[in-house]
């Protein structure tokens, strides 16, 4: 939509500017007061008023040529093409305007299409259209820079959110807890195996705190957080859990949002794995391109496991996550089906 | 002096060698099994008939609520969770005993002191109303758990053809099958998707999808025919519900 047709204050501001430049340029030509300077007046004042709804069409220009993808000496082609063609026009109605006018006012003692000079259309109509052009890119960088902002603001916050949320599942009871649980009952049979579940904790609680405050991070440290916490999973599920790791080593150093792929990986254990009697194997792929990724997360699932809203959720806030920063350039697609789950997260830089 | 025998019923093996482990100051207490699932569970509480289980709630396929369901008549439980908010409140207002992990010492002396109380006087905590909780919270179910010996078999609801009451058993008809399970027929219908389940006779609940015609059968009597030539009778006051439905 126009955005000076848009809003009717703009709109009015708008047509009162056209008429105070008619009445300048009359002015100018033709000194105040006189009779002529009055009758002047009122035939160039329609016409600017008519000019000005002409000169909106410039938005359109602006629009299909945008400032930023067109070269310098195209757009001044362009515009000034469009100019022509709209201070022709408007020299058009003019003359047809003066034979009316002069219809209607039989005592005109001249022709006020004359007084103000034939080439006055052209001129004047050429410029006021080309500032137009210029006025109507300004409108249109403004909200762009202005959209940016927003983008910005609301990216930011998104991302704030979602680190909140990621530490909250990070610090997910289930996991917390049964942890520890885990090492309560090694530490008297299997003290080393105790030790390095604390350290394995550790390590990922402060990765993934660390993670958490970065904007981005490489997918090399995504996997590595992954690799912590499926780690830890394999010393309580034991033989259930298996990992399958296939990563194109291009692709590590790909940047990511920080814990976009964890809770897909805690996903895949905890309504995968975990409602699987024999458990399965949890496989995570990336491939890439130059500027595009994709990682895959698959695990075997049982189609009757109990379905809460939780797992949804979680992937939802992904998609969201993914569309404030990559735009539509990201995408998740959610697959279930033979008992096999199948998260895939694309990003195109 | 009898032993009191007991079951471990824990999908991951660290969680029940920690129970194992503080039992092992208690002679009097023999552990018959232990178990990774609810199906082995099942079978195992059906043949040792033990005095005395510890249960872990989350475990695949059928969680430590559906155990207990499937019994006639559960013995004492001590219930063992990490974190579930929602059966935390249940055991709370019911006084039931239940431990949390990581499974410290004094709650585990604590809830085994009560434990041998209860069953040296022979009394049992009522587990019923944490149960029948448990159970409305999945509700419309996905599936239905039958018992057939020691064996447990878990039918899916879309499965279902049709489901008849006989007495104070229910037969579960689906792909081709029959299963008994003791239960009532009214409260399965409140159990099921009422968009997928309709209840077109005092004794029978049909699977809407598997309905191909209704017929009249005879003066103001009709009766549904399933996809499979089956034919369910159908009674005046709920002609009018499955005409809708339909």
């Amino acid at each position: 939509m126009h955005p000076i047709i848009e809003n009717k204050k703009f709109l009015a501001g708008y047509f009162f500017l056209w008429i105070v430049l008619g009445i300048a340029f009359v002015s100018f030509l033709v000194p105040p007061p006189t009779a002529l300077w009055l009758y002047t007046s009122a035939y160039a004042i329609p016409l600017f008023i008519i000019y000005g709804g002409i000169s909106l069409s410039a938005w359109y220009v602006c629009k299909f040529f945008p400032i930023r993808k067109t070269g310098i000496v195209k757009l001044v082609l362009i515009l000034g093409a469009a100019a022509f063609i709209n201070s022709s026009l408007w020299f058009l109605i003019a003359s047809e305007w003066s034979n009316l006018f002069g219809e209607i006012f039989i005592a005109v003692p001249e022709d006020p299409f004359t007084v103000l000079n034939t080439r006055f259309f052209f001129i004047v109509g050429f410029t006021l259209y080309l500032l137009s052009g210029a006025g109507h890119y300004l409108v249109i960088l403004h909200d762009e820079a202005q959209a940016a902002q927003r983008r910005v603001i609301e990216s930011t916050v998104l991302a704030r959110e979602a680190e909140l949320k990621a530490l909250r599942s990070q610090i997910n009871p289930h996991f917390l807890f049964n942890s520890l649980n885990s090492v309560s009952a090694l530490i008297s049979t299997d003290q080393k195996a105790a030790r390095r579940m604390t350290e394995l904790l550790a390590d990922f609680f402060r990765k993934s705190l660390e993670a958490g405050r970065k904007p981005f991070i490489t997918l090399r440290e995504e996997l590595e957080l992954a690799s912590y916490y499926l780690d830890i999973e394999r010393i309580r599920f034991g033989h259930r859990l298996e990992i399958a790791m296939k990563v194109h080593e291009p692709c590590l150093s790909k940047t990511v949002p920080p814990l976009i792929l964890q809770p897909v990986v805690e996903n895949a254990v905890k309504h995968g794995i975990a409602h699987l009697i024999d458990g399965g194997t949890v496989t995570i792929r990336a491939r890439c391109g130059k500027k595009s990724l994709t990682v895959t997360v698959e695990n075997p699932c049982d189609p009757d496991r109990p379905r809460g809203i939780g797992n949804k959720l979680g992937l939802a806030n992904i998609r969201d996550r993914l569309q404030t920063v990559y735009d539509t350039k990201s995408n998740i697609k959610i697959k279930e089906d033979s008992n096999i789950f199948r998260v895939d997260i694309s990003i195109n830089e | 002096m009898n032993k009191i025998r007991t079951i471990i019923i824990d999908d991951e093996e660290l969680a029940r060698s920690i129970i194992r482990e503080h039992l092992d100051e208690y002679p009097e207490v023999e552990i018959a099994a232990e178990c990774a699932n609810g199906f082995e569970a099942v079978k195992a509480i059906s043949e040792f008939k033990p005095e005395l289980i510890f249960l872990d709630i989350q475990m695949p396929k059928i969680n430590g609520f559906e155990v207990l369901e499937l019994l006639p008549e559960p013995p004492n439980v001590i219930f063992i969770t990490a974190y579930d908010q929602y059966a935390l409140q249940a055991f709370d207002v019911h006084a039931v005993d239940y431990l949390l992990k990581p499974i410290s010492k004094e709650r585990f002396d604590e809830a085994l002191q009560r434990a041998k109380v209860k069953i040296e006087r022979n009394t049992k905590d009522d587990i019923t109303p944490v149960v029948t909780a448990a159970h409305k919270k999945q509700q419309p179910i996905g599936r239905v758990l039958v018992k057939d010996g020691a064996n447990v078999h878990v039918i899916r609801t879309n499965d279902i053809d049709y489901i008849e009451a006989k007495d104070d058993y229910i037969a579960v008809n689906a792909k081709g099958k029959s299963h008994l399970k003791h239960y009532r027929l009214s409260d399965l219908e409140e159990e099921l998707d009422p968009a997928q389940f309709v209840r077109t006779h005092r004794s029978y609940i049909v699977n809407i999808d598997r309905v191909s015609k209704i017929e009249l059968y005879a003066k103001d009597s009709r009766i549904a025919i399933l996809k499979d030539r089956t034919r369910i009778p159908i009674s005046r006051a709920n002609y009018k519900k499955i005409q809708e439905m339909l």
